[in-house]
C-alpha cells in the first residue's frame, strides 16, 4: 500500500516537476512558479523531520525562486512547531525553510479543538499563519492548481 | 501443470483470472498458508486494476456502488440519479423558455447542482490505516466541512474512501464510531464512506469469518482505483 502511495504522490509531483520544465521553457516570470503543498498531520519526529528534508531537497532541486510552497501542519502535525519551542535544531531548520519563502500554514481546529494557545505554545506562528481548518485549506489549494505532497 | 504453484506466472495468470480450477484452488490454498504471498498476489490485483483503469477512455462510477448489496444505499444512488435527471430536465426546460417559474425547482435543483456545478467543492478522503485518535480526527474533519459548506452557495462533497487497516473505520464490530458514522451520514446527504472491496475479500479469506460493515457503507472495487478514479474526475484528494 505504501508502495503505491509512492507511486501516486511521485506521478503528482513529477506532473508538478514536468509542467514546470513546460512552463519555464517559454516563460520564467512570476505565473511560472511550481505550485505545490506538503500536508504534514502526523507527529512521529522522524517522519516530521524526513518531511522537512523532503522540502529543502524540492528547493534545491527546482529552485526557491521557481516555488510558491505551501506546509500545512493539522491534527497531530501541529506537534513539528510546540516541539520546536524546545529544540533549537528544529527551529534552525523551520526558519531556514521560512527563509526560503515556504509558507507555514497552522490548522485552527487543531488548535482550538487542542486548546493550544499559538501564542505561547508554538513556535514562531503568526495570525497570518493560521488557516480555519487544515483540509479545506488542502482542497482549496488543490483547487487552485497546487500539486499535493504527503512525505 | 509444469510451473511451481508459487510461480510469479501463477501469481500474475491468478490475478489475471486464467487459472483453470485445479490450479486456482491449489493456489489459493497455498494463499491461505503464505501471507507472504498472499500480500504479493493483492499487489498483482491492484496493479491489474490500475493498467485496466489507464486504458479506460472515461472516467465512471465504480459498478459496484450498484451492485452493492445494501437496499438503503442502492435507493439513494437511484433517487438521486433519478432526482438530477429530472432536474436537468427541468432545468433545461426553464432555459428554453426563459420563464420565472425557477423557484418551483428549489427541491430537486440542489441535487441537480451537486451533480453538474462547477463550483462544488469536492473531496476525497482517503484512510489506509485506523486508530481510535485517526477515526476521531477524520470524522471531526468531515463534520467541520459538511457543517461550513451548509449554507446555500457553497456545496460541497465528501467522499471517504477506505482500504487496508483503514477498513475497520466502516466494520461494523470493530469502528469506534458507528453511531457518528450513522449520525454524519443521515444528517448530511452530501457525505459517502466508501469500503473497498479487495480488502473486504482478503481479510474474509484470511481470517475465514464474514467481515460486516456498518449499513451505512458503499463498496467500491477497489479503494486505491477508486482514489485515482476521483482524482481524475476532479475531485481533491487528501490522504489522511
Amino acid at each position: 500500500m505504501k508502495t503505491l502511495k509512492s507511486i501516486l504522490m511521485l506521478s503528482v509531483f513529477l506532473s508538478g516537476v514536468l509542467g514546470l520544465s513546460a512552463c519555464n521553457s517559454s516563460d520564467a516570470g512570476a505565473q511560472s512558479k511550481q505550485k505545490v503543498v506538503y500536508h504534514v498531520n502526523y507527529d512521529d519526529p522522524g517522519q516530521q523531520e524526513a518531511a522537512l528534508r523532503n522540502i529543502q531537497n524540492h528547493i534545491n532541486a527546482i529552485g526557491a525562486e521557481n516555488l510558491d510552497l505551501r506546509l500545512v501542519l493539522h491534527g497531530k502535525g501541529v506537534s513539528m512547531v510546540a516541539r520546536a519551542k524546545e529544540d533549537m535544531n528544529l527551529q534552525s531548520k523551520i526558519v531556514n525553510l521560512k527563509e526560503q519563502k515556504v509558507a507555514f500554514k497552522i490548522c485552527n481546529n487543531t488548535l482550538v479543538g487542542k486548546k493550544i494557545n499559538p501564542d505561547t505554545d508554538l513556535f514562531e506562528v503568526t495570525k497570518d499563519d493560521l488557516v480555519p481548518s487544515g483540509v479545506a485549506e488542502l482542497a482549496i489549494l488543490q483547487s487552485q492548481g497546487y500539486a499535493y505532497i504527503k512525505p | 501443470m509444469k510451473t511451481p504453484p508459487s510461480s510469479y506466472e501463477m501469481m500474475v495468470s491468478f490475478a489475471d483470472g486464467e487459472l483453470d480450477i485445479d490450479d486456482r484452488e491449489l493456489l489459493l490454498t497455498l494463499l491461505d498458508l503464505d501471507a507472504d504471498l498472499n500480500r504479493q498476489v493483492w499487489e498483482l490485483r491492484k496493479l491489474k486494476d490500475m493498467v485496466e483503469l489507464s486504458y479506460q477512455e472515461l472516467p465512471q462510477l465504480p459498478e459496484s456502488i450498484e451492485k452493492t448489496p445494501r437496499r438503503a444505499t442502492g435507493w439513494g444512488w437511484q433517487l438521486a440519479t433519478a432526482l438530477s435527471v429530472a432536474a436537468l430536465t427541468f432545468v433545461s426546460y426553464l432555459l428554453f423558455v426563459a420563464n420565472g417559474a425557477a423557484h418551483q425547482a428549489a427541491v430537486p435543483a440542489p441535487v441537480a447542482a451537486a451533480e453538474v456545478a462547477p463550483t462544488e467543492t469536492r473531496i476525497l478522503l482517503h484512510l489506509t490505516h485506523y486508530s481510535r485518535d485517526i477515526a476521531d480526527e477524520l470524522l471531526n474533519e468531515v463534520e467541520y466541512l459538511l457543517r461550513e459548506n451548509r449554507t446555500p452557495g457553497r456545496p460541497i462533497r465528501i467522499e471517504v474512501v477506505v482500504n487496508g487497516r483503514g477498513l475497520d473505520l466502516l466494520r461494523a464490530n470493530v469502528t469506534d464510531f458507528p453511531d457518528r458514522i450513522r449520525r454524519l451520514h443521515d444528517e448530511f446527504g452530501n457525505v459517502t464512506f466508501a469500503a473497498c472491496n479487495n480488502t473486504l475479500q482478503r481479510l474474509q479469506r484470511e481470517t475465514g469469518e464474514t467481515i460486516v460493515l456498518v449499513p451505512e457503507a458503499v463498496i467500491v472495487n477497489s479503494g486505491v482505483v477508486e482514489a485515482i478514479q476521483r482524482q481524475r474526475q476532479g475531485w481533491v484528494y487528501i490522504d489522511v
